[in-house]
């Protein structure tokens, strides 16, 4: 199996999803109609509810939802279960559930005049509703910065190439803020200067490794050391060098996350995307000449199908539910359809925009996930971490085009760090948000963006310090997903309230559903028979022991939460669906 | 309307040679252009139905790396403007509503200057909002 044959694979399939299904559904079901006025339209303010060409906001989209999670996801899984079933989940997930909750969810709120999903459900459904939502958000969140900071510790510290790109990035990000907001600089003067600078410490790396190497050294000479239980119950030391760069991750996304977001998350955003943006094109096309140049980059080397249940050292990890809610994004996501109704659908111009627009971006999504997979898989022979893996093949595909590939793989390790630690400092300041609208009216410090954000760093450092990566990354999917099910509940009874076909929506959303529940509950039982069970009562491991027990009662609140939605949801379809009591004959 | 217009002027454009090309040709694909027109007539009657395809194309691609890059600067310098324009609408003509916070006087004064915008900003500022709006959703993928 080789690279190109994939990626032909992957793109004739959601050609036909696209072309043969997600066409029917918008033409013959939701009955898109260019001539009803939109939002945009309807209520234009000229900023959040603003018409704008489908060409810009398909762009638009695919930025807001493709970031790290297909990339992650996709190289967790072939790790657990080989290339295969990744493949297989990807594109049928792709094509029977992510696009219909992204285009859905974008339709229901152009037609519910732009209201936010939170808004919808509180109408919809219940008004706990929207609570139990904004808990899932949060945890959503929780997960991720401590997947994230997790992986973004562990690369730090064992990447002596890759912080001064880091620190740099950080540096002309707030350079372009200034330059942008306050200068008013051409952008694409800014964007040169920024970019370039950039670029050149990613590849100066190498030339400071040494001395990063020795920094790392000195520090864990302090031996401030403690322990956390691997997958595969192996008990493995956290040093006082990874410690640091957990520190380090925390210092730069508390910037993102309490300084106006001109100042430094939106620039350090926008370079990030453009070093990804380099890879991404690079790799894909690398991927593909590479079968013609160095078949050798390009031939798969990871098993196609390793084992059903990859669980090791008494964990559970078997093919379903677990594979679905590893790979998220890519094949679906709960987080896309937030942005597909407050952000994308009051932006569209005509209804037929939805289309290509919400469908469109989601398929494009799987294509980079694909990418992340492909990279794996040709990489697969080699041991390490996730990102070593991922930056490996990305360092092999690059090398189709001369660039020797300790420099193409110091590439994919730096911008998979900077998507990630892109995403860290967002997810820190969505945090603080949620938790000021979630106890500020109980107590109003968690109004204070500087006390917020402390409470939700304090979270994240237990969190990392506590869990292995691959159960922060699952109930971090268990978390996303549940709320691409809960998405499709309330598309599906939108379908109802609007006497429309429902098949389409209810089939993906009862598959999510009950997939993310037994997931949930596969992770609690796996941190309980890895951690609790065998660890508990050493005092080297508390922080694991804690953490476990934390993450345990969240997966099985998740799980409550969701079955609380459920019932309310089918109160609200039994009363929807209830015939009308006749009207009292006038007097 | 603007469709025959722009057929027309696209065979205004051909009109070379003394030979004038139907519109169709200029979209179409088989183009048996006169002998005696010129050579250069002849060529770009050929590659323009190419050449505005590229063009297109160019142009999709140029919005779409906009809408990556760029559509997110343009949504928060709005926003930010919004903001200040809002604020200042809000101190000057609060009563509109339920503010009271300047003499009808100066309001009435300064009515006239904001009149394009009212609806547009009661509308901004009335609205129900979610709680994450403005706080860079979008830039979360």
């Amino acid at each position: 199996m080789n690279t190109l044959f994939v990626l032909i694979i992957g793109v004739v399939v959601i050609y036909l999803a696209y072309m043969f299904y997600a066409k029917r559904v918008d033409t013959q079901i939701i009955k898109a109609d260019p001539k009803k006025a939109t939002p945009a339209k309807l209520y234009m303010d000229g900023v959040d509810f603003s018409p704008t060409d489908r060409n810009v906001l398909y762009g638009y989209q695919f930025k807001s939802i493709a970031a790290a999670g297909p990339i992650v996801g996709s190289i967790t899984a072939a790790n657990l279960w080989g290339w295969l079933p990744a493949l297989l989940w990807l594109l049928v997930g792709v094509s029977l559930i992510g696009w219909v909750q992204d285009y859905a969810a974008m339709m229901m709120a152009v037609r519910k005049d732009g209201d936010s999903l939170t808004a919808i459900s509180h109408k919809l459904i219940s008004p706990r509703t929207r609570t139990i939502f904004l808990v899932f958000i949060f945890v959503y969140l929780l997960m991720i910065v401590g997947a994230f900071g997790n992986m973004l510790a562990g690369t730090l510290n064992v990447q002596p190439t890759v912080p001064l790109g880091i620190v740099v990035l950080a540096i002309a990000g707030m350079f372009a803020g200034q330059m942008l907001y306050k200068w008013k600089m051409d952008l694409i003067v800014t964007t040169v200067i920024t970019l370039g600078v950039t670029l050149l410490a990613i590849l100066a790396g190498p030339l400071v490794a040494e001395g990063v190497r020795a920094f790392n050294a000195v520090l864990n000479t302090l031996g401030l050391t403690i322990y956390y239980v691997e997958t595969t119950g192996a008990v493995l030391p956290l040093t006082t060098s990874y410690m640091f760069w957990l520190l380090f991750t925390i210092v730069f996304s508390y910037l993102g996350a309490t300084l106006p977001i001109w100042r430094f998350a939106q620039p350090v955003n926008y370079i990030s995307f453009w070093v990804m943006a380099l890879t991404i094109v690079g790799g894909l096309l690398g991927a593909v000449l590479a079968v013609f140049v160095k078949p050798a980059a390009a031939t798969f080397t990871l098993s196609p199908y390793k084992v059903f249940d990859a669980g090791t050292g008494g964990a559970l990890q078997p093919l379903w539910p677990m594979l679905f809610v590893t790979i998220a994004c890519g094949a679906i996501s709960g987080w896309h359809a937030l942005v597909s109704s407050v952000g994308t659908g009051r932006q569209l111009e005509f209804e037929t925009d939805a289309l290509p627009v919400g469908a469109g971006a989601m398929f494009s999504e799987t294509l980079l996930a694909l990418l992340a997979l492909l990279a794996i898989s040709v990489a697969g022979k080699l041991t390490g971490t996730a990102p070593a893996m991922f930056a490996n093949g990305i360092g092999g595909f690059l090398s189709v085009f001369g660039l020797d590939p300790a420099y193409g793989t110091s590439l994919g390790f730096a911008s998979f760090v900077i998507i990630v630690i892109t995403v860290t400092q967002l997810a820190l300041r969505f945090m603080r948000v949620v938790l000021a609208e979630w106890l500020g009216e109980m107590w109003a410090p968690a109004k204070n963006i500087h006390i917020g954000t402390i409470i939700s760093a304090i979270l994240m450092i237990i969190i990392v310090l506590s869990g292995t990566f691959t159960y922060l990354w699952q109930l971090f999917g268990g978390a996303n997903q549940l709320m691409a099910a809960l998405a499709l509940m309330l598309v599906v009874l939108w379908l109802v309230e609007q006497k429309k076909s429902t098949t389409f929506a209810f089939w993906p959303m009862l598959f999510m559903y009950v997939t993310c529940i037994a997931a949930n509950l596969v992770t609690a039982y796996n941190l309980y028979a890895t951690v609790l069970l065998k660890q508990l009562g050493k005092p080297e491991l508390l922080f694991a022991v804690i953490g476990a027990a934390v993450m345990i009662v969240i997966a099985i609140f998740l799980d409550i939460a969701a079955l609380y939605i459920g019932w309310d949801a089918w109160q609200a379809y039994k009363k929807m669906k209830a015939p009308k009591a006749a009207a009292a004959p006038a007097e | 309307m603007a469709g025959v217009q722009e057929n027309e002027g696209s065979k205004s454009r051909c009109r070379t040679g003394g030979i004038a090309y139907p519109a169709n040709l200029i979209v179409g694909a088989s183009l048996p252009v006169g002998k005696d027109a010129p050579l250069f007539a002849r060529m770009s009657a050929y590659i323009r139905p190419f050449a505005n395809q590229i063009e297109r194309l160019l142009e999709t691609f140029r919005k779409i790396a906009f809408g990556m890059a760029a559509h997110e600067i343009v949504l928060y310098s709005t926003r930010l403007r919004a903001d200040m324009e809002s604020l200042f609408i809000l101190i000057t003509l609060g009563n509109l509503i339920g503010l009271p916070i300047l003499p009808p006087y100066y309001s009435l004064r300064l009515l006239p200057y904001f009149m394009p915008q009212i609806a547009s900003w009661k509308r901004r500022v009335l609205r129900e909002r979610d709680f994450i709006e403005g706080e860079g959703l979008d830039l979360l993928g």
